[in-house]
């Protein structure tokens, strides 16, 4: 049985048929399963007809241009400027919009990438490894959870989170001599992105979280909330995530935005950088569109496709160990039980590294070539599948459906 | 001499600056007529309001006139993504309002018969689910819903038409969502 068209082409096949291939057409015909989504489908439209109402009848248009060219008389602030020049086109460097720090599947990877394991940074500061992923594992977050772990500032003193440092590199082979591994080669499937890949390499990074039970407290208090004494070797233990050089290939995207700077595993931070591809310079661009704010741009919020290959991410401590850490971290005021008893339900935290699942986003896990895959499904959001393998972590994800960047995981793992 | 040559310039040069932009009026004229009913009809997808979608559409042009080049090939799109993006921002400041409103103290009721109708309370629910789903899936479907291609849309979103059934199917999906969780909540 050969495998269901995407909702997008069962979408597509509703309202521009001629442009669907003859054999997804076929299919859906056949297929009950697909008779079924195109059933749903066609409900919506009737519901949104009805409830976005019917078209209108309008001034028409030479009308409505005289009308426009007595308001630029009477506001020329508003009239055009001769010689202003004209804005450039989406294809030009553009701002992009600021995101919120865990709410995408693309920000998921970022997290991931900037658990990206330094096993060499622990043993120059003399901390302790003691956790390297062998596996992963979704865990459920909501608003609140995002908020708690940007917050982990109240449980001490962070420090180092510079933020995602991104370098364009003009080739897979320069990316590889850049990061010091074989970067993942895949085939696109076609109609799944277009134009050739930019190459990135991910820059390395360590953050700090130094705990200082008084300073919990202090915010506890602020609460209302009075903590249990905390374990012994807590107070001014350092939980530190060390990040080596990474590895990211994407497809159909004007920008780095989705990976931008600040997006970090404790939440925003005040540096970073990221600079485009071929010396452009994201920030710098001209504005030229509306979708955001009025200096965002038409631009896809996700990369058609992004591979990201990073070395294992290695989080050491010093002082108390992982599970007291743990423990004690998640029993504090503001972190959800659900979020807590999650991560507690990891079978091995010492190798299994949680995945954050945004609020609102499917989840599920799936045997990938012989690896436990994560795979995330974000509905308008996107897709993305997330494993560990022999010490390193692999993202795939963009805007296609979950099976069509599982075809693309298959190929790398 | 110098001097001289910048005399004997000026004038041709103004000449040919005036032409250029009575060529670009022109142009844009023509753009104008050309897409003024589509900027509307988005626009009024989401705020279910002739007279409003109509200045939507006004502000639009008002922005694009002499800024965006008409003959540009993604100009077109980026008016529709403006059309939904301000229609949008105008259903959210209306709502903004309207709770402001409602805790300084109800309005007084303003009987409507029109209100009692099914259609118009549905049409009421919609929108207001509309403009509560992210940015993005609410202007594609405010586009789709203008009657829009495909092709249109991944201009003015800036993706692959291949891609856009995805968007639109993921869109109408959280629309539902949204509307099953209002309705709940009632």
């Amino acid at each position: 049985m050969p495998r269901h068209p995407s909702d997008g082409t069962l979408r597509r096949l509703l309202d521009e048929p001629v442009a669907v291939a003859v054999a997804d057409e076929d299919h859906a015909h056949r297929c009950l399963r697909c008779q079924t989504v195109i059933g749903r489908m066609h409900e919506d439209d009737v519901f949104m007809t009805l409830g976005l109402g019917e078209n209108v009848a309008l001034t028409p248009a030479e009308v409505a241009l005289e009308r426009l060219r007595t308001v630029e008389r009477t506001r020329p602030a508003l009239a055009p400027t001769a010689g202003q020049g004209w804005l450039a086109g989406p294809t030009e460097p553009v701002r992009r919009r600021r995101r919120r720090p865990l709410l995408r599947p693309v920000t998921v990877v970022t997290s991931a990438l900037v658990l990206v394991g330094g096993a060499t940074a622990a043993a120059a500061t003399g901390l302790v490894p003691i956790f390297e992923p062998e596996s992963v594992a979704p865990v459920v977050i909501q608003a609140g959870d995002i908020a708690s772990l940007h917050a982990l500032s109240r449980f001490g003193r962070i420090t180092g989170t510079s933020g995602l440092d991104l370098t364009p590199e003009g080739s897979a082979s320069a990316l590889a001599s850049a990061a010091g591994f074989a970067v993942p080669t895949v085939t696109v499937p076609a109609g799944l992105a277009s134009g050739s890949a930019s190459y990135w390499l991910v820059g390395p990074e360590s953050a700090q979280l130094q705990i200082s039970v008084m300073k919990a407290e202090q915010v506890a208090a602020k609460q209302g909330v009075t903590l249990p004494p905390a374990p012994p070797g807590v107070d001014g233990s350092v939980l530190q995530v060390a990040t080596g050089a990474g590895a990211l290939e994407v497809w159909g995207l004007t920008l780095p935005g989705g990976v931008g700077p600040g997006d970090g595993l404790f939440g925003s931070s005040s540096s970073g950088s990221a600079s485009g591809p071929s010396g452009q310079s994201g920030p710098s661009g001209t504005a030229a569109g509306p979708a955001s704010g009025g200096a965002g741009t038409v631009v896809s919020d996700l990369p058609q496709l992004a591979v990201a290959e990073v070395q294992g991410p290695t989080v050491s401590s010093s002082g108390a160990n992982l599970e007291t850490l743990e423990n004690y971290l998640l029993s504090q005021p503001g972190i959800s039980p659900e979020l807590a008893a999650q991560i507690r339900a990891i079978g091995d935290p010492s190798s299994t590294l949680p995945i954050p699942v945004p609020a609102g986003a499917n989840s599920s896990t799936v045997e990938l070539n012989g690896h436990v895959a994560v795979v995330l499904d974000a509905e308008s959001e996107g897709s993305a599948v997330i494993w560990a393998e022999n010490g390193r972590l692999f993202a795939v994800l963009g805007q296609a459906g979950t099976s069509d960047l599982l075809d693309v995981a298959r190929q790398i793992a | 001499m110098m001097a001289t040559v910048r005399m004997l310039r000026a004038p041709g040069a103004a000449l040919v600056a005036q032409q250029a932009r009575q060529d670009d009026e022109r142009s844009f004229e023509r753009f104008f007529v050309t897409h003024y009913e589509r900027v509307v009809l988005i626009a009024y997808k989401v705020l279910g309001d002739r007279q409003s979608a109509e200045d939507v559409a006004q502000d639009v042009f008002l922005s694009f006139h002499g800024r965006v080049d008409p003959s540009a090939e993604w100009a077109p799109g980026w008016l529709w993504a403006a059309s939904a993006h301000r229609a949008l921002n105008m259903v959210r400041g209306s709502k903004r309002r309207r709770d402001r409103e409602l805790r300084v103290g109800p309005a007084a009721p303003r009987p409507d018969p029109l209100d009692s109708a099914i259609a118009a309370e549905q049409r009421v629910v919609v929108r207001a689910a509309l403009a509560r789903l992210p940015q993005r899936q609410a202007e594609v479907i405010a586009m789709r819903a203008s009657g829009l291609s495909y092709a249109d849309i991944a201009s003015a979103v800036g993706v692959q038409p291949g891609s856009v059934g995805t968007l639109i199917s993921r869109a109408q999906k959280s629309l539902r969502k949204e509307l099953t969780r209002a309705q709940a909540s009632i």
